[in-house]
This record gives C-alpha cells, sequence and structure tokens, in this order.
C-alpha cells in the first residue's frame, strides 16, 4: 500500500464511523503510514465559502493499515 | 513579493511564539523504524496512543496551538520553545498523479484547468504552494484542522493568479504537523476554511 492507491475499508469500526467512513468505502491514501495509521481522504464536493475561498466537503481519516485494501480496479 | 508586503511578513514572524508539543518517553518519529517502533510501544504500553505519538514533537504557534489536554490521562505537556525553522514539503505525484488525474478526484482538475493550468505547471504549482505555505505557517496564518491518530491537521489558504485572467483565486491546502517545524502536503486542494 503506497500513497495514492485507493482503498477500501474492510473492517467495521466505531471510530471511522465518527469520522465519515463507512465499510466498503473507497478513498485514496494521501498519507503514508505514520504509526500504524494511513491517512485516507474520501472526496468530497467543491464549493466556496462566504469569502471565496475554494474549500471541499472531504473527509480525511486516520486508518489502521490491516483494516484496508487496495482496490487495483475501482470499476 | 511586494516591500510593504514583505515587512508584514517579518513582523509576524517575530511576533510569533513558538511552542512543541511533548509526548514523554517516546523519541519522535522521524522515520519508518522508529514509526514501527512507537507502533509497538502503542500495542505493549496501553497508555500510549498513536494520536499522543504522532504530535509529539510537533511545533505550533503558542496562540494557535491543539488544547491539552488531548484526552483524559494525556500526560503530554508542550514547552516553549521560541522560533523554529519550517520546512514545507510535497511530492509531485500529489500534482500529476492526482490533481491533474481524471480518475483521482471529484472535480478537483477541472477546477485547476479553468484556471488554466496543466499538468505541465504542476512543478511551478508544488514549489509556488510550499512557498507560500512555508510563509504562512511561520507566520502562524493556518488554521487547525481534524486531530486524529494520525496527527494533526493544519489547512493553509493559498492565493494565486488564475493562469487564464490573471484573477486572483484562493483555496485551501490541507497539511500535516511532522516534528520540528515540519508541514507536509496531505493534499493541495481540500477541506475547510475554519478550525475543525
Amino acid at each position: 500500500m503506497k500513497e495514492l492507491d485507493w482503498v477500501r475499508l474492510i473492517k467495521d469500526r466505531a471510530r471511522y464511523r465518527e469520522q465519515g467512513m463507512n465499510l466498503g468505502d473507497i478513498g485514496i491514501v494521501m498519507g503514508g503510514e505514520r504509526n500504524g495509521y494511513v491517512l485516507v481522504v474520501i472526496e468530497g464536493e467543491i464549493y466556496q465559502d462566504e469569502n471565496g475561498v475554494y474549500c471541499t466537503t472531504e473527509k480525511d481519516v486516520a486508518v489502521r493499515v490491516e483494516d484496508l485494501e487496495v482496490v487495483t480496479d475501482k470499476k | 513579493m511586494e516591500l510593504s508586503q514583505a515587512n508584514v511578513y517579518v513582523k509576524k514572524m517575530f511576533s510569533c511564539e513558538w511552542v512543541k508539543w511533548i509526548h514523554p518517553g517516546s523519541a519522535p518519529a522521524e522515520t519508518s523504524a522508529a514509526k514501527r517502533g512507537n507502533v509497538d510501544n502503542a500495542l505493549l504500553n496501553s497508555r500510549h496512543c498513536a494520536s499522543c505519538l504522532n504530535m509529539n514533537g510537533c511545533c505550533f504557534e503558542k496562540g494557535n496551538c491543539p488544547e491539552n489536554p488531548l484526552h483524559e490521562h494525556c500526560h503530554c505537556h508542550y514547552e516553549d520553545i521560541g522560533t523554529i525553522t519550517v520546512r514545507a514539503t510535497s511530492v509531485i505525484e500529489k500534482y500529476t498523479k492526482y490533481i491533474f488525474e481524471n480518475e483521482k478526484n471529484k472535480g478537483k482538475k477541472a477546477l485547476f484547468e479553468a484556471w488554466g493550468f496543466s499538468s505541465l505547471d504542476s512543478d511551478f504549482l508544488k514549489k509556488e504552494i510550499e512557498r507560500q505555505a512555508q510563509i504562512a505557517f511561520q507566520c502562524g496564518d493556518y488554521i487547525l484542522g481534524k486531530r486524529n491518530e494520525y496527527g494533526q491537521r493544519i489547512s493553509i489558504v493559498i492565493h494565486l493568479k488564475r493562469k487564464d485572467t490573471g484573477e486572483e483565486i484562493a483555496f485551501v491546502t490541507g497539511w500535516m504537523s511532522y516534528p520540528d517545524g515540519r508541514i507536509e502536503l496531505n493534499t493541495p486542494y481540500g477541506g475547510k476554511n475554519e478550525r475543525a
């Protein structure tokens, strides 16, 4: 598993649900392993805030490496 | 950079007071081996959690620091360190294989292309975003984002001129704090312009 890989959550944990990631969700690894966790980003919507700054609603979740599988064919 | 803007930055830099997050009894995880050691340590000793281990050694502006303690029975603290030297780092693949990759994101490629940028601008974007983030963090101009087991996220607003019209645009970039003033780019575009 490396940065920018597609990954799927294969273990359900309350901690992941709290952060908005559910079993089977697919995201992208955006941060390499750190103390047993990788940073997984689930894409969100693009919007501009009241100051005109471009933002997104994406979620980034710290996930244990063993709770993920690499998705080779997202389709 | 205009002289007046440079003066503003210098004043801000010298007015910042920095603190370092300390997790007693463990070394900051600078290498994969050290990180793996921390995992083993956390497994063997339930007093240590990954969130605290990953905060160890990270530096924040005193007025813009995560609240301490992080959790019940947390024995972390922070120490005044005066000044720091910031290093903002990123990898080119976050542009070439993420922002400008059709399948990897939801609308970011189209947005950057609408601003006149293409994958050929990846190197420029990497360097300019690193440069602005380094100055912003050194000035304390960052937003504390979500903190989880991976560490403390930091959002920094980047300003660029559209390549097609020259109009200024601003967007949020997501960074992760690492020991001794290093911040590493998570996403060249993403997140909210508000404290989590």
